[in-house]
């Protein structure tokens, strides 16, 4: 299939050494990629459904069970008092948010600059940003009062002629998050056409009516193909800035506020980062799941992608820490009492060991460890990476959130917060129901874009540099 | 009588199978020095090869322009939401003046893009009239595992020299096949 | 027409004067309907009250000396909670220049009691019951709020309505002193005086325009309409 100039016999042992690196170099039919992504997406094993019958019952008591108790009792119900108003659903809320750049970052940015190692897991990551989404679309409505009047916030033309309040940043949250929520899904949707049309042709009984409903009669002609590259070329730069629109419009939730601690200029960038950070880890963490519990993955996804990531989660990290320097030390030298307050609040207060947590996290044990080319190529520290920077960023978003809010201008009304039973509940239910719909959808569609990872393989060659043979790409697309 | 020799140059459509873009771009060239303009020809894959690749006329995909017409109506809601709404019911909050800019930016960039966004995704669909509306068109299976099919029309009496021509650049068999093009 | 003219309500508060007897803060309750939240929820943080007295020691004991500030919604002219609400539930009145709740808009995103550089707003965080025989003393002049909704000082505009109407009833403007809200009434020291700063001979007016006079971090721009007196500048 390849037409490659044949390579003298001393250098094969290179060239398997290559083979096994670089998924893009181990070239292998499409007719075998096909059915090893079509079995691990038919792999409905039984752990997979005592898994999933698990999860999806934890996900109706402890998030849709808690939610309904809250909604028919108050909001009493969740640990926030005077003057701490918002706490771990807000919390959740940015969490997940950030969360859902993971797959934006992965499948636009990487895509846009065209970086080859994107290939294999570009909608493993997608799928977890619409996901993320959903999980954090559930928070505005929860933290409400009165959920059962959340359609006020949306644009209708009503009897009263009452619309909402455009300069209100929780309802530009609401347009930014439907945005992102629509680009996002239609932009895992497109890519994948092609694929569920693979799997329409190999599948039989139900999953055939089901792909052939959903691939919308692709057949892979030239004028699909090229309609279909051009909307992923226009798609991945349009989400691009609507995803750092997002957040930066979570972070003005906090920043336009007239609060000290929340009314800082530099929280959108700082948000971004954030959320990228999070982003990647959680990403880690996921291949690392698809990768161990499921079949043939391990020829998908390698080493050399976890490399990358762990790169990627460095770099972010130590962006991260730049702002979060600038944040604190500027704040502090000004000297405002309430600011000065806040950062004593942060770091020797009742939330000191959540800020300090959220530094060991975010800094310390990312820096400690992604230095190191073996630690990083390691798919299990990848995991734990990924589940300690997410453990820092959640500390990040509940010291922001509830610790500004307990120091205020009126020493009187200072407070202190502690999450209920119900917050805890609904918090981890997202987790579960993440988890949920993620194992149902990795059975539901391929999780591997074959096509793209064949057009990779077209890309990619060896060549012959004086005595040795090095990876080279050619530029398809 | 009549009706076979009829038959004889009722174009009909047959499908050419390649392993890789170089035979089927020289299958290209064959087919149309025998005489079938590009028109009446139509090629499958599994992956996006240029045409460019596959020595084919290179058309600009319609779709950029359904995302500008999306974007325009994006842009144009979004003002309407944001200067007309609260002149059909002022409300005044916060000190702020009625119609403020900054704010107004928040939206328009949402609304445009989100236009921008859902128009190309329903370009893909009208342009590449997914999903059918018309009758069977011709698709072989075969593209899913990462064939190039060439599909063509041409009329029995030439499918001999076709046949013979495309068989020397190495297509693998040339079967008719049922359905249309669109 | 006459009680219909343009009004500034302003509220002075004499901190010279208040003994921290917490006379405003029951009265404000009864007058107002304030739900009864019950001890553990108080303790918890969770008061109802509209009106709190925020409260400080000054001084080493057995020096010690307990300085009161009765504080409220301020009413703020530039209030920075109206414009975060989505819904337009918190907003501002043209006519009488005070910052408005509905009540029945409202859907609980709190956002505004964030935003209240006062902490002024309080937010019903269950349905309160009135225990025996409480219920039979609400006001039917002002709505009781459900669950999920957040509520805070009117100014009794109940009040003000009322004021306004037997004033345009008899054809003449709304004299000083004719509105008084709860807590003013029910001042023990006369700590609280309300009135019109429109009108240049009103009460408030003068006492506002002394030397003790300040507003209560005025500094940030929100333009309250609380007026504080005090003798001694502490730092509140």
């Amino acid at each position: 299939m390849h037409s490659e100039t044949p390579l003298p016999a001393e250098l094969h042992g290179q060239v398997e050494e290559l083979r096994k690196e670089h998924l893009l170099i181990d070239v292998r039919p499409r007719e075998e990629m096909n059915r090893m992504v079509l079995e691990a997406m038919e792999d409905t094993s039984r752990e997979w459904k005592w898994a999933m019958a698990f999860l999806g019952l934890v996900t109706v008591v402890t998030l849709f069970g808690a939610w309904a108790y809250l909604m028919s009792t108050g909001m009493g119900l969740a640990g926030i008092r005077r003057p701490i108003f918002w706490g771990l659903f807000i919390v959740s809320f940015v969490f997940w948010i950030g969360i859902s750049h993971a797959g934006t970052f992965v499948s636009a940015i990487l895509r846009v600059f065209k970086a080859e190692f994107r290939r294999p897991f570009t909608r493993a990551a997608e799928l977890m940003t619409t996901f993320a989404l959903m999980g954090a679309g559930l928070y505005p409505l929860i933290h409400l009062g009165r959920t059962w009047r959340f359609y006020w916030m949306v644009p209708y033309p009503n009897q009263r002629w009452l619309w909402p309040n455009f300069r209100s940043p929780l309802v530009w949250d609401f347009f930014a998050i439907n945005t992102y929520l629509i680009g996002s899904t239609l932009y895992l949707y497109l890519p994948l056409i092609p694929d569920l049309a693979m799997a329409r042709d190999k599948s039989t009984g139900w999953r055939k009516k089901l792909y052939t409903i959903l691939s919308l009669g692709w057949r892979g002609t030239e004028e699909e193909w090229r309609h279909l590259t051009k909307a992923i070329q226009i798609f991945a730069w349009a989400i691009i800035p609507v995803m750092f629109s997002v957040h930066t419009i979570v972070s003005w939730d906090f920043a336009v506020a007239m609060k000290l601690g929340w009314h800082s200029t530099i929280f959108g960038p700082y948000f971004i980062t954030g959320a990228i950070l999070s982003g990647i880890a959680a990403v880690g963490s996921v291949l690392y799941l698809v990768r161990t519990t499921m079949k043939n993955m391990t020829y998908f996804i390698r080493p050399e992608h976890f490399d990358t990531l762990g790169k990627l989660l460095l770099i972010i990290s130590m962006g991260w820490t730049y702002f979060f320097f600038n944040e604190f030390i500027l704040e502090w030298y000004g000297g405002e009492h309430t600011v000065k307050e806040i950062i004593r609040f942060y770091t020797q207060g009742d939330i000191a060991p959540v800020w300090w947590l959220m530094v060991i996290c975010n800094i310390f044990i990312p820096w400690a460890v992604l230095w190191n080319r073996n630690w990083r190529r390691k798919p299990w520290v990848m995991f734990l990476m990924g589940l300690i920077v997410n453990v820092g960023m959640y500390a990040e978003r509940y010291v922001i959130v509830t610790g500004a809010l307990s120091r205020n201008r009126i020493p009187f009304d200072w407070g202190w917060y502690q999450p209920s039973l119900v917050e805890i509940s609904i918090a981890f239910g997202t987790f579960t129901l993440f988890l949920f719909m993620y194992g149902m959808a990795s059975r539901l569609i391929p999780l591997i874009p074959v096509w793209e990872v064949e057009e990779g393989h077209h890309a990619h060659s060896l060549r012959k540099v004086g005595k040795t043979v090095v990876p080279s790409v050619a530029d398809l697309e | 009588m009549y009706g076979g020799y009829q038959g004889r140059y009722e174009p009909k459509i047959y499908v050419a199978l390649f392993d890789d873009p170089e035979p089927a771009a020289r299958a290209v060239e064959v087919l149309r020095e025998i005489g079938i303009e590009d028109r009446l020809i139509q090629i499958q894959s599994g992956v996006p090869w240029k045409p460019e690749v596959l020595g084919r006329p290179i058309k600009a995909s319609a779709v950029p322009k359904y995302g500008m017409v999306g974007a325009g109506v994006g842009f144009l809601t979004s003002i309407a939401l944001y200067f007309g709404t609260p002149a059909l019911y002022p409300l005044r909050v916060g000190g702020f003046p009625l119609f403020t800019m900054p704010p107004a930016f928040v939206l328009i960039f949402e609304l445009t893009m989100l236009g921008l966004i859902v128009a190309s995704f329903l370009g893909v669909l009208f342009e590449s009239l997914l999903p059918p509306v018309v009758g069977k068109r011709v698709y072989h299976p075969e593209v899913s595992d990462g064939a190039i099919a060439v599909f063509f029309q041409a009329p029995a009496i030439l499918l001999d020299r076709v046949k013979e021509a495309l068989q020397q650049v190495g297509a693998s068999e040339i079967e008719p096949v049922e359905g249309s093009f669109v | 027409m006459a009680g219909e003219e343009h009004t500034k309500w302003v509220m002075v508060i004499d901190l010279d004067r208040c003994t921290g007897c917490n006379a405003c803060v029951t009265a404000c309750a009864m007058e107002n309907n304030v739900a009864f939240a019950g001890e553990e929820e108080n303790a918890y943080g969770r008061g109802m009250h509209w009106i709190r007295l925020v409260r400080y020691w000054e001084g080493e004991y057995p020096e010690v000396q307990m300085r009161t500030m009765p504080m409220m919604c301020q009413q703020c002219s530039n209030a920075p909670c109206e414009p975060v609400c989505p819904v337009f539930a918190t907003l501002h009145s043209e006519a009488e220049e005070l910052n408005i709740q509905v009540y029945n808009r409202c859907i609980g995103t709190r956002y505004c009691a964030n935003n209240c550089p006062y902490i002024a707003r309080t937010f019903n965080w269950f349905d309160y019951e009135w225990p025996e025989p409480m219920n039979y003393y609400l006001n039917p002049d002002v709505t009781v709020r459900r669950r999920g909704i957040m509520e805070k000082c009117t100014f009794c505009i109940q009040r003000i309505r009322r004021a306004q109407e037997e004033a345009r009833l008899e054809g003449r403007p709304v004299r000083d002193g004719e509105v008084q809200p709860a807590c003013a009434q029910a001042c023990p020291t006369d700590a609280i005086v309300f009135g019109n700063w429109q009108d240049p001979h009103s009460k408030v007016r003068q006492l506002a325009e002394s030397q003790r006079g300040f507003k209560f971090l005025e500094e940030l721009g929100t333009e309250p309409k609380v007026i504080y007196l005090s003798s001694q500048r502490h730092e509140f």
